[in-house]
């Protein structure tokens, strides 16, 4: 019976999770931004014809648009674009579906990490309304994927040690390799999790099942480390890399004015040796430490974290600003009792922000987001206290009072939150989804056949033309078309230019552009003024969800 | 023992006297004359008189203080731990920093810490010394600023609430207090338009337009898409702006700004206010402190020290946050303590690290400093020498 009563509260809150995560996510967030439409069509590509979009055979990394994608989110879109054809609904599906399910995972999971089931229903019930897992369910990301892949991960490495079972001598090093091919925050996290677990535990190790599981997971780990080295997935790496982030280059770097310290006379002789200190490489150390820490400030955890809306204050942190009091009482407790596992819920969240600290972003929620997991259970722990410490109060009156208030203050929360979802999302950050750029492209291809050539420009952006876009995966998507036709056929390439067919991608200049006739012209406001072009010129206008002008449809 | 407690103190304090002019000379060398702009004082603001503290006095505050905490350290820890304190204060950057632009707020941490060391006494049993040197310190400190007066006023209510002291022990400081505080309540009223300049200067915490802005677009964005009543009873003022206190209020006490800074020392620099070799024995003594009942009243109380900060139309301003500086570095203190505490080979090789990790970081910063301080203030800065002290 209580069994029973388990099952239904979990479907429960499996049901709510759904709701979250499907409802309406084909419109919101408002458009395929460019990763999504990249991945989608790599997916129906290698559908069609078992190669990716730049011809190679099922591909351990797409090279994509230069960025060399994670296959497992591109593979795990193909059944879904088999099934319902290329859409936006298809290549959400297989996110939306896996964020589902991490609610019974997770709750798996603290079952076997603490042993509570009330702990486990209360992690299942925050990551069903976590604002951080709805946001990334809600749209393709490899990141929530990775997450998922990482809870199975370590569920099945708890259940090899603890009961030691054949089947997850195979599923647990299999489940630990899988994110580490699904996102780059995995392949350190992963790495430095098991190290540490290694050589805390090496006793452990001895055990021979845990020996041969270890063997297995190095083995599965070999192409994705030769591949590092030897191949292009290294790039990546060091594309996004700290020392490129802006906030170091401009301190750190200075660009030309400075460089090393001048000294006079026996100061010089004196001091030279430890100008060495004044090299960059050790501020980038403390820089990192910086970058590192900030993830503990208030403002990612509860008030801007997702970067939903322009404001800080008006928008919303990783986690509700409701949950502040469970998560402390939660460390409390953490560091307080005797909770099985502790130090491996702590070391998931202080080993979790390392990648993300090494890489060129302040404070990236997606490259944390591995961390949600042991950030919930914590949180369960204080929520689950929080009760017992409310249950406590003697008077009626004031125990009411309490659970009534904060309960206001949780209902206000979720009131606040489902308007940022709802509106302020959609309406205040669509440029960063590309919005527009679907339906320039529709009309592009309703219309191809009356112009000679097709040029879109590659830079928008409202306050300045400081985004590129990538038109042709849109124009591939969109168009559904054939991958074996755009394998083959010839691609014109050089600085700032793309062709393919009678499409062409490049940088939009009215001074050479003005005399083209018969050709269509896709560009921002910025490279296509309205003051400079003749009024019968403009075909269509193409606006923002906030009503700001994003692109122009021009014909010469 | 007396004798080889001064050879000490002989010792000691030239040497942390010798570290504070270094680093201050070192940060002076490369800023000068950059300085915040003059910061009058409260009731010569009333009454009209231009006075502001000279660069040579601040300089001055800035030795006083070290001295002050260890003054108050003597009192409140054991050993050699009691010039920990001092030397934390000395050879960081941010009272330097502080120091080198003339920041009024280095004045007031010297005035606040004068009364504090009045209330350590008055904690003793030291009557006549704690009632002198609390009085001298609150009446000057209000008659300084009109935020150290609104924080006197929360930190003397919270003290009593929290039975820190009993009414009958600061009976007599309170009376003595009000009766000096007498001219300044002359001087505001005669000058009331004076007294709500400063005031409507020194508090702007919700000054920001463009704060303001952001609820008008909310709700208008919530209107358009027929969501007004949803709307009205979650994105109103009221709510906003509590939201936004709550988020200063935040940010003002993480200890990870304290490191991190949301606000660069003097608005340009890189280097970080507080070694960050500091954040473990500042978390740990945090963590203890929180565990005891009678030290969580202290930290409630002294917690209100970012009210100047928490006034200002920044997220967090460095300058006038300054003050709380002397309560990290005792919290600082108390972590190193415990850790000392522990009966694990862990300890040895924390010890070690640190010291490593403390030369590395603050040859580095020296480094820094010399090398590039001074081209981040022209890029940002440009030409000006002064900076705003909002």
């Amino acid at each position: 019976m209580k069994k029973l009563y388990l099952i239904l509260i979990l479907l429960c809150f499996i049901l709510i999770g759904s709701f979250l995560r499907f409802f309406q996510f084909t419109i919101n967030p408002p458009s395929l931004n460019i990763d999504e439409v990249s991945i989608g069509y790599s997916a129906f590509s290698i559908l069609k014809t078992g190669k990716d979009e730049n011809g190679v055979f099922m591909p351990m990394f797409f090279a994509s648009t230069g960025d060399y994608k994670n296959p497992v989110l591109i593979y795990s879109i193909v059944p879904s674009i088999a099934l319902f054809g290329l859409n936006e609904f298809s290549v959400r599906l297989s996110t939306a579906l896996v964020g589902v399910l991490s609610i019974p995972v997770i709750y798996m999971l603290v079952v076997v990490l603490i042993g509570s089931q009330r702990i486990a229903l209360f992690s299942s019930l925050i990551l069903a309304l976590s604002p951080w897992h709805i946001f990334y369910s809600r749209y393709a990301s490899d990141s929530l994927m990775a997450t998922f892949i990482t809870m199975i991960g370590v569920y099945s490495l708890l259940r090899l040690i603890k009961k030691n079972g054949y089947v997850w001598v195979i599923v647990s090093p299999f489940m630990l390799a899988l994110p580490m091919y699904t996102y780059h925050s995995q392949r350190l996290f992963i790495i430095m999790f098991l190290t540490t677990l290694f050589f805390t535990n090496y006793r452990l190790f001895k055990k021979k099942k845990l020996f041969y599981s270890l063997v297995l997971f190095v083995i599965l780990t070999i192409p994705l480390v030769l591949f590092s080295i030897v191949g292009n997935a290294g790039k990546r790496a060091t594309m996004v890399f700290l020392s490129q982030d802006i906030e170091y280059t401009r301190n750190i770097i200075l660009d030309h004015l400075v460089r090393g310290v001048s000294l006079d006379g026996f100061m010089n002789l004196l001091l030279k040796p430890l100008t060495i200190f004044s090299h960059e490489n050790f501020l980038l150390f403390l820089f990192w430490l910086k970058r590192y820490l900030s993830y503990f400030q208030p403002d990612f955890l509860f008030f801007s974290g997702l970067n939903m809306t322009q404001n800080v204050t008006a928008g919303i942190g990783v986690l509700y600003f409701f949950e502040f009091p469970w998560l402390v009482l939660g460390l409390y407790r953490l560091i307080k009792e005797k909770i099985p596992c502790k130090w491996l819920i702590f070391l998931w969240i202080l080993l979790g922000i390392f990648p993300a600290s090494l890489a060129n972003n302040q404070q990236s929620s997606v490259r944390t987001l591995l961390i949600l997991p042991a950030l919930i259970l914590i949180i369960a722990l204080g929520l689950d206290l929080f009760i017992q410490l409310i249950l406590k109060i003697k008077q009626n009156f004031l125990r009411v009072s309490v659970f009534l208030m904060y309960s206001c203050f949780v209902l206000l929360t979720f009131l606040q939150t489902y308007l940022v979802f709802s509106i302020h999302f959609p309406l205040q950050k669509s440029e960063a989804f590309m919005y527009g750029t679907k339906e320039s492209v529709l009309y592009a291809l309703e219309n191809k056949e009356k112009y000679r050539e097709i040029v879109f420009d590659p830079y928008r952006g409202i306050d300045a033309q400081n985004i590129v876009n990538i038109p042709h995966m849109y124009i591939l998507f969109y168009s559904k078309y054939d991958p074996l036709k755009y394998q083959t056929e010839r691609k014109q390439f050089g600085s700032e230019y793309f062709s393919f067919d009678k499409f062409t991608i490049r940088p939009i200049d009215l001074r050479g552009d003005i005399s083209k006739k018969n050709t269509l012209f896709i560009g921002s406001p910025w490279s296509l003024p309205e003051k400079d072009l003749n009024q019968k010129s403009i075909i269509k206008r193409i606006y923002l969800l906030n009503g700001s002008l994003a692109l122009l449809i021009v014909s010469l | 023992m007396k004798k080889n407690l001064l050879t000490k103190n002989y010792v000691i304090f030239p040497v942390i006297f010798c570290v504070h002019t270094l680093i201050i000379s070192l940060v002076l060398s490369v800023i000068y004359p950059i300085k915040y702009s003059p910061h009058p004082l409260f009731y010569f603001e009333l009454v009209n008189i231009s006075f502001t503290v000279p660069f040579w006095q601040t300089l001055v505050y800035s030795y006083m203080n070290i001295l002050l905490l260890w003054l108050i350290s003597k009192n409140i820890l054991k050993g050699t731990w009691r010039y920990l304190p001092a030397l934390i204060y000395a050879m960081c950057l941010w009272p330097s920093y502080m120091t080198s632009a003339n920041s009024f707020y280095v004045y007031l941490t010297t005035i606040l810490l004068i009364m504090y060391y009045g209330v350590v006494n008055l904690k003793n049993n030291n009557y006549k010394k704690g009632i002198f040197f609390t009085s001298i310190g609150m009446v000057l400190s209000i008659y300084s600023s009109i935020l150290v007066a609104f924080l006197l006023i929360i930190q003397v209510l919270l003290a009593l609430f929290l039975k820190i002291f009993s009414f009958k022990q600061i009976k007599i400081v309170l009376i003595i207090s009000t009766l000096l505080i007498f001219p300044l309540f002359v001087a505001a009223y005669l000058n009331w338009v004076g007294f709500k300049n400063v005031l409507n200067y020194e508090v702007r915490l919700f000054s920001n337009s463009g704060e303001l802005h952001s609820v008008n677009l909310l709700r208008a964005e919530s209107s358009k898409q027929g969501m007004i009543l949803a709307s009205k009873i979650s994105e109103n003022k009221y709510i906003y702006f509590s939201k936004y206190l709550i988020y200063k209020i935040s940010e003002n006490l993480s200890p990870v700004n304290f490191f991190v800074p949301k606000d660069k020392l003097l608005s340009f620099s890189f280097n970080s206010p507080i070694y960050l070799v500091f954040l473990v024995p500042f978390v740990v003594g945090l963590y203890f402190s929180l565990t005891s009942v009678s030290l969580v009243r202290y930290l409630g109380t002294l917690s209100v020290l970012i009210i100047p900060s928490l006034l200002a139309e920044k997220i967090v301003d460095s300058n006038r946050l300054i003050i709380i500086f002397p309560l990290i570095v005792l919290i600082i203190t108390y972590g190193f303590m415990k850790i000392s505490e522990i009966k694990f080979k862990f300890l040895t090789f924390f010890i070690y690290l640190t010291f490593f990790l403390l030369i590395l970081e603050i040859f580095v910063s020296f480094f820094d400093i010399k090398s590039r301080e001074f081209y981040r203030y022209r890029r940002i800065m440009g030409a000006s020498t002064t900076i705003d002290r909002q």
